[in-house]
């Protein structure tokens, strides 16, 4: 068994303590009520609570969540002395912590809708453009006369960022929302092709022998040996992929979306409402946070057989 | 139906524009049946005749017949095991051998495959292991494995690459006998043509011994003993000691001439 309370949990807790009696006492800057703010730092410490007891049952290092609090509680603190208490930072460019965490409360209809919105358009993007790579990469990495065509014209056009192009997709195509599911897709596929092409090119010599003398034809060949024999490259993609993915979306949104998580931060930008602005890039990092756990898992339960 | 004839085969690898002559003029006949064992140093060419017989590699010259039929890529007439294990590392050893089952006869159905799977696997002492997958087992249980996979197939041509190499003396003398068995076929033989580098392996086995040099057949010796064989009864018989010694000689004869060569 290993300690909890060893000194980085005692000095995580010693912090947290300043933070709230700091938050509570009444500062130079008129703000927001704290309660959400409080609450945010709450969330927090359960969070953290949580890791240090999977690390425990886990064997692995307890000292890293709390390495990583305390350098969050710091950061707390700064941001509410610096801006609430002392009132020395610009008073637009730099809002209180009290107002930004009270946007969640007051605005959560707006930011959900804008949440749901960007997943619909990710997931649509992000799968469509997967599936189109693995199903055209595979025979098209297997079949020699394919691939020599496919090859060269794949490698010219996978690099051309799709960022480049997502103007003239929003131009042409009907809908907004087409023409950035379109920017996703395109931005997924042609790496997901490349990959797939050059992983089915380079296939383990054994393997491919041993399916060559059990006479597989073509269709066994993709759907029973080539399938199972890329997929784990695949998922050990989906990481970068789902970056890739967000990195696009949110892109995209800037250029002319109504609604969805990039329009709202590009929104409030231009009307200078920083609070607004600050409280959208939580909002995008614990819902990418999310989605990156959620491929963890799929990544740890997917591939038996490593 | 099983008989191999070789006529001339020459086959060489290229890589980087460099040419390795690996068989040279080769020929070969192997009768409907019979057990031929290929010994040879390392490197002089036993895989690359046996991956040309599995319909991996064409030849550069010559002609190879199977029955009647000119040999034109792989088939599952022939089952191959080869000298490195082959499973597929995503399918469980039951899956592995039940699709090697199922190429060999499209018809048969699942359960049936399964069933005969469970059959060969348990033969070579592997049945405990069916839903393990080969990450989780040594080299020499993933060999047993693949031997397993290539006679469940029930080909005519066996081709086997050093087979038994990884494996301990009684899983050896266990697998030599369950080979010579299902070699048999209760009268039905196949054909099997067998690398190894084990001499008392070799004339346990076989019905001739091919001996090779670099690209080349060399030797050829009947081995005369009555089926089925025991190691103990032909190890006492009196031209045992002369078989073994000349075999040995081969070996010792082929590295002999390499240090002549090497000192001019
Ligand atoms: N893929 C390859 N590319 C180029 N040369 C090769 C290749 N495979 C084998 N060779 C060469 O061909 C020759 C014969 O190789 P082969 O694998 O047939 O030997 P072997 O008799 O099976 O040896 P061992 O007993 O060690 O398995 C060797 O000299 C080797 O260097
Ligand atoms: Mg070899």
């Amino acid at each position: 068994m290993k300690k909890i309370f060893n000194l980085p949990f005692l000095v995580a807790h010693l912090l947290l303590l300043i933070l709230i009696v700091t938050v509570l006492q009444q500062g130079q800057k008129a703000v927001q009520p704290n309660t959400a703010f409080l609450v945010g730092i709450g969330l927090i410490e359960l969070l953290y609570l949580y890791k240090l007891w999977r690390a425990r049952s886990k064997e692995k290092s307890l000292k890293a969540p709390s390495d990583i609090v305390v350098l969050v509680w710091i950061f707390l603190l700064i941001w509410e002395i610096t801006v609430t208490q002392l009132n020395i930072m610009h008073p637009v460019l730099v809002p209180a912590p009290e107002d930004v965490f009270h946007v969640f409360p007051t605005q959560y209809r707006t930011l959900l809708e804008g949440v749901v919105s960007s997943l619909q358009l990710l997931l649509i993007g992000f799968f469509l453009g997967l599936s189109f790579g693995v199903i055209l990469g595979l025979p098209v990495g297997w079949i020699p006369r394919l691939r020599d065509v496919c090859f060269p014209i794949a490698n010219v056009l996978a690099p051309i960022p799709p960022v480049v192009f997502a103007p003239y997709l929003i131009a042409i195509m009907p809908t907004f929302r087409s023409a950035s599911a379109l920017v996703i897709l395109l931005g997924i596929f042609w790496p997901t092709l490349l990959g797939m092409i050059i992983r089915v090119g380079s296939i383990d010599r054994r393997i491919l022998e041993s399916a060559r003398v059990l006479n597989v034809d073509n269709r066994t060949m993709v759907l029973k040996i080539l399938f199972p024999y890329v997929l784990p490259g695949v998922v050990s993609g989906l990481k970068v992929s789902l970056t890739t993915s967000v990195i696009m979306l949110t892109f995209a949104e800037m250029m002319g979306a109504t609604k969805g998580m990039g329009f709202y931060i590009i929104n409030y930008t231009h009307y200078a409402n920083y609070t607004n602005v600050v409280a959208g890039f939580i909002v995008v990092g614990v819902v990418v946070t999310f989605l990156n756990w959620v491929v963890g898992i799929v990544q740890t339960k997917a591939i038996k057989w490593q | 139906m099983g008989a191999i004839s070789i006529k001339e085969l020459s086959f060489s690898y290229t890589d980087h524009n460099q040419s390795y002559l690996a068989l040279d003029n080769v020929n070969l006949q192997i009768n409907d049946g019979e057990f031929v064992c290929l010994i040879g140093h390392s490197g002089c060419g036993k895989t690359t005749l046996l991956k040309i017989l599995a319909g991996l590699m064409l030849p550069d010259k010559g002609e190879i017949r199977l029955g009647d039929r000119l040999l034109q890529g792989p088939g599952t007439d022939r089952a191959v095991v080869f000298q490195h294990y082959s499973l597929f590392p995503w399918m469980t050893v039951l899956q592995n051998v039940e699709f090697g089952i199922r190429q060999a006869k499209k018809k048969m159905p699942k359960r049936q495959a399964q069933q005969l799977a469970l059959k060969y696997l348990d033969k070579v002492g592997m049945a405990a292991f069916s839903a393990k997958y080969p990450y989780q087992l040594s080299g020499g249980m993933q060999q047993r494995v693949a031997i397993a996979r290539a006679l469940a197939m029930d080909a005519e041509i066996l081709l086997l690459d050093e087979p038994f190499g990884a494996l301990d003396t009684k899983r050896r003398k266990d697998l030599q006998r369950l080979l010579e068995q299902l070699w048999n076929n209760g009268g039905q033989r196949k054909t099997v043509l067998f690398v190894t580098h084990d001499i008392d392996e070799a004339i346990l086995l076989a019905d001739r011994i091919i001996f090779m040099r670099p690209g080349k057949i060399t030797a050829c010796l009947k081995v005369p003993y009555e089926r089925p064989r025991k190691q103990e009864e032909i190890s006492k018989s009196p031209n045992y000691e002369k078989l073994k010694a000349d075999l040995q000689q081969l070996f010792y004869l082929d590295s002999e001439l390499k240090k002549h060569e090497e000192d001019l």
